[in-house]
């Protein structure tokens, strides 16, 4: 329970959230509001605050999106260019591929949350989660029919959970990667309620 | 043809400056108004955890921290509070807390309110009679 409650409040901090806000939800705590209440503000906190970034700065956001396909392009030509040769063939299911194979998204995704963040200083989470809500909408959409096809197949022959379970392996490992290499460009700073007034 | 491409330019000019200048028009919405007079009422001790606490006990449902903040953020934006830190404690992590006050732009927007209001209620059968 405390445990839950020390991840919350370093959610809190991680994300650009007032101050007073901030203490606010730690003195409810304090005076004894449950766990579940406090990561219910916590993270209508955060997303109130991320929406309100991403609404007020859509040129600042955009120019995310394009550092991130810019980043992606780069790191896919060197991949193809240096790395795809030098990777033992086999299934993308087998042991070793798919090792290497999540190993390399790790590697990059965390370059590209980096760079994103690093980039746009001011809102490095906003900026993030507009990259990656626009990589996860293009993903949906090159993946759809196979996912789709996948999940309906994997209900009667397990035969094909393994194929599904490696899609959604590389997409949790996108978002895992992206949100480190945000959180490791260190790019965070508190803002106050008259820092936002001003923008 | 010629007047007629420039009186078309002439309405597209007009029309989107009517689209631009209405986000500026200073109305207060129902939670603006929520927030204002609980700051109001407030007074001096207006800070986050007795706003949203008395909001809650006003309204009879649960506020949201997050959601408070950014009204008073979107008040302060218009200036119709300010705020200033105060002391911080450490039941707050050692975090200060964040004072807000109405100012005599708020103030005036919240009497203005007030009268569009009542001028709006005035005369309706429908809202005649029963507890206020």
């Amino acid at each position: 329970m405390r445990h839950s409650r020390t991840v919350a409040t370093w959610l809190l901090e991680q994300s650009r959230i007032d101050i007073g806000l901030t203490g606010d939800l730690l003195e409810e705590q304090a005076n004894g509001r449950p766990t579940i209440w406090y990561w219910r503000q916590v993270m209508v906190a955060v997303a109130v605050s991320i929406w309100g970034d991403i609404r007020a700065h859509k040129v600042v956001m955009l120019g995310a999106v394009m550092t991130g396909i810019g980043a992606e392009t780069v790191l896919w030509g060197l991949y193809n260019a240096f790395v795809s040769s030098w990777l033992p063939l086999g299934p993308m299911t087998s042991l070793v591929p798919w090792t290497i194979n999540l190993l390399i998204i790790f590697v990059t995704q965390i370059a590209t949350g980096w760079l994103i963040a690093r980039t746009h200083r001011k809102h490095p989470m906003p900026a993030l989660l507009a990259f990656l809500t626009f990589s996860l909408t293009w993903w949906a959409y090159q993946n759809f029919s196979l996912i789709r096809g996948l999940a309906v197949d994997s209900i009667d022959q397990p035969r094909f959970r393994i194929y599904l379970f490696y899609h959604l392996s590389n997409l949790f490992v996108i978002t895992l990667s992206l949100f480190l290499g945000a959180l490791l460009s260190g790019s965070r700073k508190s803002p106050t309620v008259d820092d936002r007034a001003e923008e | 043809m010629f007047r007629e491409g420039i009186e078309c330019t002439r309405r597209f000019d007009y029309f989107f400056y009517i689209i631009n200048e209405m986000p500026k028009a200073n109305y207060l919405g129902e939670f603006e108004l929520l927030v204002m007079l609980t700051v109001i009422r407030l007074g001096d001790g207006a800070y986050g955890v007795p706003i949203t606490r008395e909001i809650e006990e006003r309204t009879g449902r649960e506020a949201a921290f997050g959601t408070v903040y950014v009204t008073l953020e979107r008040l302060q934006t218009k200036g119709f509070v300010r705020s200033e830190l105060g002391d911080a404690t450490p039941e707050r992590g050692g975090r200060a807390k964040r004072y807000f006050r109405a100012t005599s732009m708020g103030l005036r927007e919240v009497r203005e309110t007030k009268r569009r209001l009542i001028s709006l209620w005035k005369g309706l059968p429908e809202l005649q009679g029963g507890t206020a």
